[in-house]
Parts: C-alpha cells; structure tokens; sequence
C-alpha cells in the first residue's frame, strides 16, 4: 500500500495488485454502470473522441488508475479506504473524456504552419497539405448532423413529456440535479425518472450505441 | 481550432449530464432499466470484465517491456564500467585488497556480504565489489593494481 503525496499524508492509495483485484470485485450492476456512462460521455464527445469507443475511455480509466498505483506524481490515484472503485473509475472517465475535448479543440494549432513544413507524400505520391486534410475534417458534417437530428428527435418523442424537456434543456445548460431541484421547481423524484425516460429512450432508439 | 457548432455542444453536455445522472442513480434503477432494455446483466458484466482485464494486462505488458529495456541500458552501463577494471583477475583481487586496506570499514561489508573470509572470494564477487564501489563513487583509487 502507498501514501498518496497528494490530500492527506494518511490517505492510502491502492497497489497495481489491488487495482487488478478490485475488477473482479466488480458487481453486474456496477459493470453496467461503467459501461452507459463510458457510452454517453462517448457520444457527448462526437467528433471529438477521435474513433475511439467507450471501450477505449474504460480502457484509458484503467491503465491510468494502473499508472497512479505506481506512487508518482502521474496517472490517477485509487484512495481505496475512502472511494469505492466504480465511483474511482467513473470520475476517471469523466475526467479524461473532458481531457480529450479539450485536446481535440487545441489540435487544430498544426494547421497553423506553412503547408511546404507539414505537407507528405501518401503512398501513391500523392502530396497531402494538413490545411487540406482539415477542410476534409470541416466538410464532414455527419456528425453534426447527426447531433441536430438527435435533438429534433428528443424534442418530437417528449412533445408530451414537460418534466422530461424540462430535464433535456437543464442538462443542455450545464444544470445539476441539485440546481434543477430549487431551479426548476421538480422534486429529485420527477427528476431521476425523467433521467430514466430519456436513457430508455437513448437506448431503445439505438443511439448510445453509435 | 475545431470547435464543436451549436447542436454538438448542446448534445454533448446533455449526454455528460445523462452520464452523470448514471453515476448518481440508485442501483435498483439500474437493474430495472437493464431489465427493461432486454439486457443480459451477466454477459455484459462478462463484456466489460474483459474490456478491463485487457487493458489491465496491455498497461503491465507495456511496463515489463520498458523495464527490461532500462535494466538491459543499465547492464550495458555496468558492462562500460567494468572495462576500467584490472584485466586479471589476480590484479582485480590485488585492488580489492588495497582498497580494503586503506579503508578498513569496507571489510566489514564484504565480508557481512558474502559470509566468507577473502581468500574465499570468487573472482565475480571481487569484480562485483569493485563494480559496485566504482558506482558509488568509493572506488577513488587508480584503477590499475597496487603492487602493496
């Protein structure tokens, strides 16, 4: 077992073996949670994941928890005595699908350089300039589109459904449960089933799993 | 810089609050949407595992492979350091004698080390103490054997 330099002098980080150990301690339930949120931050990020899938950010949350275990300053340190290791792992993919949007909006900083700097010979010989590959990435409006569509969808299918529009529009704003409770009037009951309503409705429809 | 257009960002903060309220949710509500999905809880919890037990073992395989490539750098490293050795192996013992000589408090630890009197010591323990002393800074005297 390691101190974390990090918090508290007491706070006890976990081994690379008690990571490895606590995946098999994992319940069905928790498997399940793991997964839907890996999902939804996937599909929040959109263009910005880059084809990676919600395998790839579990994957990440785990070699990063496997690289904090090792007692330096990276990676991300399990507090085992006072975070359970699901919780340990969802904030992890929180934090690194916030990473990665941020990373994909700093990318474009090497289309800044002269084209004759960055340009490359495919295969065939053909020459590829990055300010052309990046016209390609802005002509690719699929996943915008896909992201409109997704919206007209919700706002057709809860037409009916105020507490569950109410919900979608504080989500969009950045709100949480706690400021939707004394910002919308709606009891954290009303709130969570309407969390529930949309989820079912991500997942029947088929969209979390794009 | 690519920028998410007004649609994209709307969705992803909806679909970081859906997993948020993921992660808040009770787990009775869990099972009952995975219930209501038609989801086997069993063969995705199975799906998952492995998704994790995968990337568990590429991380580790990963490390193995960077350590024993910085332990072959730091072999090569002693293999450098010991070519300032005496080239025999009576010269290498002649140093070791001479260094423990003029310090006394080296005996000590060879000695404790190797449970063994001198004249005992193979010709790789002297080269080791030597190599080790050499490391460490503490083998201040020439390198060539003494005639003492």
């Amino acid at each position: 077992m390691k101190k974390s330099a990090g918090r508290s002098a007491q706070e006890v980080c976990a081994t690379t073996a008690e990571v490895m150990a606590a995946i098999e301690s994992l319940s069905a339930e928790e498997f399940r949670r793991l997964k839907s949120a890996a999902w939804y931050r996937i599909r929040g990020l959109g263009r910005a994941a880059r084809h990676r899938d919600h395998e790839d950010l579990l994957g990440e949350a785990l070699a990063s928890t496997l690289k904090g275990a090792e007692g330096g300053p990276e990676g991300r340190k399990w507090a085992k005595d006072r975070v359970r290791f699901v919780k340990h792992l969802l904030e992890a993919m929180r934090s690194i699908a916030n990473h990665w949007k941020e990373s994909w909006e700093r990318s474009g900083a090497e289309c800044e350089e002269p084209d004759w700097l960055t340009a490359k010979e495919d295969e065939d010989g053909n020459v590829q300039r990055l300010t052309e590959q990046a016209r390609d990435r802005r002509a690719d409006t699929h996943r915008s589109c896909s992201a409109k569509e997704l919206r007209e969808e919700l706002d057709k299918h809860f037409a009916g459904d105020e507490d569950a529009l109410l919900v979608i529009e504080a989500r969009i704003e950045g709100m949480t449960v706690p400021e939707m409770i004394t910002g919308l009037n709606l009891t954290e009951k009303k709130i969570n089933a309407a969390h529930q309503r949309i989820r079912y409705f991500m997942e029947t429809k088929g969209w979390t799993s794009a | 810089m690519p920028k998410f257009d007004k649609h994209e960002e709307a969705v992803m903060r909806l679909m970081f609050g859906l997993a948020d309220s993921i992660e808040e949710a009770p787990a009775a509500e869990i099972l009952e949407e995975a219930e209501k999905s038609g989801v086997s809880l069993l063969d995705e919890a199975e799906e998952v595992r492995s998704v994790l037990r995968s990337a568990g073992r590429s991380y580790l395989q990963r490390k193995l492979v960077e350590s024993r490539a910085a332990y072959e750098t730091a072999l090569v490293g002693l293999q450098k350091e010991s070519c300032d050795l005496p080239e025999s192996a009576e010269e290498r013992r002649h140093l070791l004698q001479g260094v423990l000589r003029e310090r006394p408090q080296f005996q000590e630890i060879v000695m404790t080390a190797q449970h063994r009197e001198f004249g005992e010591l193979t010709d790789e323990d002297v080269t080791s103490f030597l190599r080790q002393l050499k490391i460490l800074g503490l083998l201040d005297m020439p390198a060539s054997p003494t005639n003492k």
